[in-house]
């Protein structure tokens, strides 16, 4: 039994790793989404340890918690059994004494090119940017998997729906698949399909033989997947491929 | 396991993903997740149905435990011991008390309605006692503090309310037979004891007029009878004087020095054999029948309000709209044991037992008659409906005629089906009260 409540199990979940290790690895877009998706808990950690919350746009302590952050990631190891947010908060709260020491002992202002290493002069371009060519992609993606759910939702169909039809067997699934396949591939079946909203049984018997109660039952499922095969979600066609 | 899926969806928390195996499951949503992504996640990752069943089941099972523990032991020591059965409400001049009962008849919540019933009851024990015993405490107390010298005909009201709706006339005659027996064991003294029975809705309206219910019911009656009452002097007035103004069902004298009871429409005849009581013609009381309304039909009245010349036109309190309640009232009065002779209280008139029985046959044989013609009425209005309801389907299901045309036909059909059912009621009414007028007539032919 996973028992994931009052903090019994803190490990990292596989999911997460797996993004951890893609942004070690140098998905940059994975990195942007990933650091913007924790800025409210960089500037939680910040205001624990400073009491106040910092100003996103100039403040140096945000900016010194960005860093701390992306130096945590790099440096998380999970072998260690501790979990990313405890080691990251630690991480920015151990450069920001850094950072008030180091100030308070020269009694002197140091530039924000202070924190910068290695060639990189500036800390948003160094984290932040990625490449446009990602982004294009990346945009293109979202929008295919907009239009993918726009198009269920045109045969009636939910995510949630989708996630109780699925079927267990993998002998199902071929079939399955394998009827989609036909649905997708012949031109006036895939017209009447997408015509009469659903699946043509009557002509679909005479080119493979199975029964109408499989059919029903998986229907929304099929449906599903005749609209990805239809789509230039290639990702997903492998996927479909591979235990065709 | 370790599985590979790509991101369809983002949905709140969690994240949408068709897998490697062409499986669409659904995990918890990771910092940087976005759709489209192909990720890596563990089985033990995805939550489903059963899933979350599994994981919060012991929860939810520790949560059920605790309520249904809770819920027995409020049921064990709460509900067991206070399941209210019936209220009974004392009123006399100097006090109201109200008794909340089990179904055993012992008491268990005593309240006081005003401060002096406060004084009463303070120095007794009175809960988890029979009601007998509690009423014959109180009643015990009231003299010793001479109260019931006071008042020259020691005026005590009992009122019953059985809390729970649907109970049988005989559980509340029963109710009033037990306070009526331990009020007569005080036979040294003079008492005048009214029973009289609260509807639900009666005690529903006292509480909304803040008024106990035992007034509210004999405010009620007196509006029955058409005396005009406030409920502000039916709130504040001293009992005594209100019952002298309103003719109550139940009356009974208690003591005194003939040591008698002299009972008015007393439906259980349970108490005067045992009591050496009968009845007798004392003046003080005696029935007057009235022909106003039911419960007026059934009402007495003390002998100054008697009207023998009335009574004698029609002896026997017969309802005329309730024939079957008039079948019940001779029958306390006749008592076998006089040579099949009786003294009538009320009217100084002496009845055969023959007569008697020969009203009781004509008001069976009136009522089997109205009986008839109930039933009569009711099968003609049920036919006439299911000809109407034939006709309607009828019209609906012919496609030649249009909307407009339709809700005309339907709506006549219905008028014509709304007069036919007035003219049936009327012959219904018009017969009944046929019947009646002659039973009437018999009566009084009977009676002279």
């Amino acid at each position: 039994m996973n028992v994931s409540f009052w903090g019994i199990n803190r490990h990292e979940k596989e999911s997460f790793l797996d993004i951890l290790h893609r942004i070690k690895n140098g998905d940059r877009i994975l990195k942007e989404k990933f650091i913007q998706d924790y800025k409210p808990f960089i500037i939680k950690s910040l205001y624990q340890a400073t009491g106040r919350i910092p100003n996103i746009e100039s403040s140096d302590e945000f900016s010194i918690g960005l860093v701390a952050f992306n130096e945590a990631i790099e440096k998380f190891d999970e072998e260690k059994n501790c979990s990313f947010k405890s080691f990251s908060q630690q991480v920015i709260k151990r450069r920001l004494i850094d950072y008030k020491r180091s100030t308070q002992k020269n009694d002197k202002v140091y530039p924000f090119s202070y924190f910068e290493f290695e060639e990189s002069s500036n800390f948003e371009e160094r984290y932040l940017t990625t490449d446009h060519h990602d982004h294009v992609y990346n945009f293109e993606v979202k929008e295919e998997f907009s239009s993918l759910l726009l198009k269920l939702e045109e045969f009636g169909l939910s995510i949630k729906d989708l996630i109780s039809s699925t079927p267990k067997q993998k002998k199902s699934k071929q079939t399955c698949i394998k009827i989609a396949r036909i649905i997708a591939q012949d031109q006036a079946l895939f017209a009447k399909f997408n015509k009469k909203r659903t699946i043509p049984y009557s002509k679909l018997v005479k080119q493979i033989d199975v029964s109408q109660r499989t059919i029903e039952r998986n229907r929304k499922y099929i449906i599903a997947l005749v609209i990805i095969l239809n789509s230039d979600l290639d990702v997903l066609k492998n996927y479909i491929e591979s235990i065709e | 396991m370790t599985q590979t899926g790509t991101i369809l969806k983002i949905k709140g928390r969690q994240a949408v993903i068709f897998t490697d195996q062409c499986d669409i499951v659904c995990i918890d949503k990771q910092p940087g997740m976005y759709e489209g992504l192909e990720i890596r996640f563990s089985s033990s990752e995805i939550i489903n149905k059963r899933n979350l069943f599994v994981q919060y089941s012991p929860l939810v099972g520790s949560i059920a435990a605790v309520f249904i523990f809770a819920f027995l032991l409020f049921n064990s020591l709460y509900l067991s011991q206070h399941n209210i059965y019936a209220y009974i409400e004392v009123a006399t001049n100097h006090y109201n008390l109200e008794l909340s009962i089990d179904e055993n008849r012992k008491v268990i919540g005593v309240k006081a309605l005003d401060d002096s019933s406060e004084h009463l009851i303070t120095d007794l024990e009175l809960k988890s006692k029979p009601l007998e015993n509690v009423l014959s405490d109180v009643l015990n107390k009231t003299d010793s503090l001479e109260l019931i010298k006071a008042d020259t005909e020691f005026p005590i009201l009992i009122a019953t309310h059985i809390a729970e709706q649907g109970v049988s006339e005989i559980e509340t005659d029963k109710l009033n037979a037990v306070c009526r027996k331990s009020v007569s064991n005080l036979t040294d003294k003079d008492i005048m004891l009214y029973t009289i029975d609260v509807t639900h809705d009666d005690r529903e309206l006292s509480f909304s007029n803040n008024i106990s219910m035992g007034r509210y019911a004999v405010y009620d009656t007196g509006i029955e009878q058409g005396i005009s009452l406030t409920i502000e002097y039916v709130k504040t007035a001293k009992i005594g004087e209100i019952l002298d103004k309103i003719n109550i069902e139940n009356k009974f004298e208690i003591g005194g020095s003939d040591e008698n009871v002299l009972v008015n429409n007393a439906p259980t005849p349970d108490i005067s054999p045992t009591q050496n009581t009968s009845i007798t013609n004392t003046p003080k009381t005696s029935t007057e029948p009235s022909n106003t309304s039911n419960k007026a039909s059934s009402k007495s009245s003390p002998i100054p309000k008697h009207t023998p010349n009335k009574t004698t036109s029609k002896p026997s309190p017969l309802p005329k709209h309730t024939p079957n309640k008039a079948t019940s009232k001779p029958s306390p009065l006749p008592k076998p044991s006089r040579d099949e002779e009786m003294l009538d209280v009320n009217l100084n008139v002496k009845y055969d037992i023959s007569i008697i029985k020969a009203m009781e046959k004509e008001i069976e044989k009136a009522e089997k008659q109205i009986d008839t013609i109930k039933k009569n009425i009711e099968s003609n209005i049920n036919l006439e409906k299911n000809n109407a309801e034939t006709r309607i389907e009828e019209i609906y299901k012919n496609a030649n005629l249009d909307w407009k045309t339709k809700q005309e036909e339907i709506n006549r059909i219905k008028s014509d089906l709304n007069n036919k059912i007035a003219d049936l009621r009327k012959n219904e009414k018009e017969l009944i009260s046929n019947i009646l007028e002659n039973l009437y007539q018999k009566m009084d032919q009977l009676a002279t």
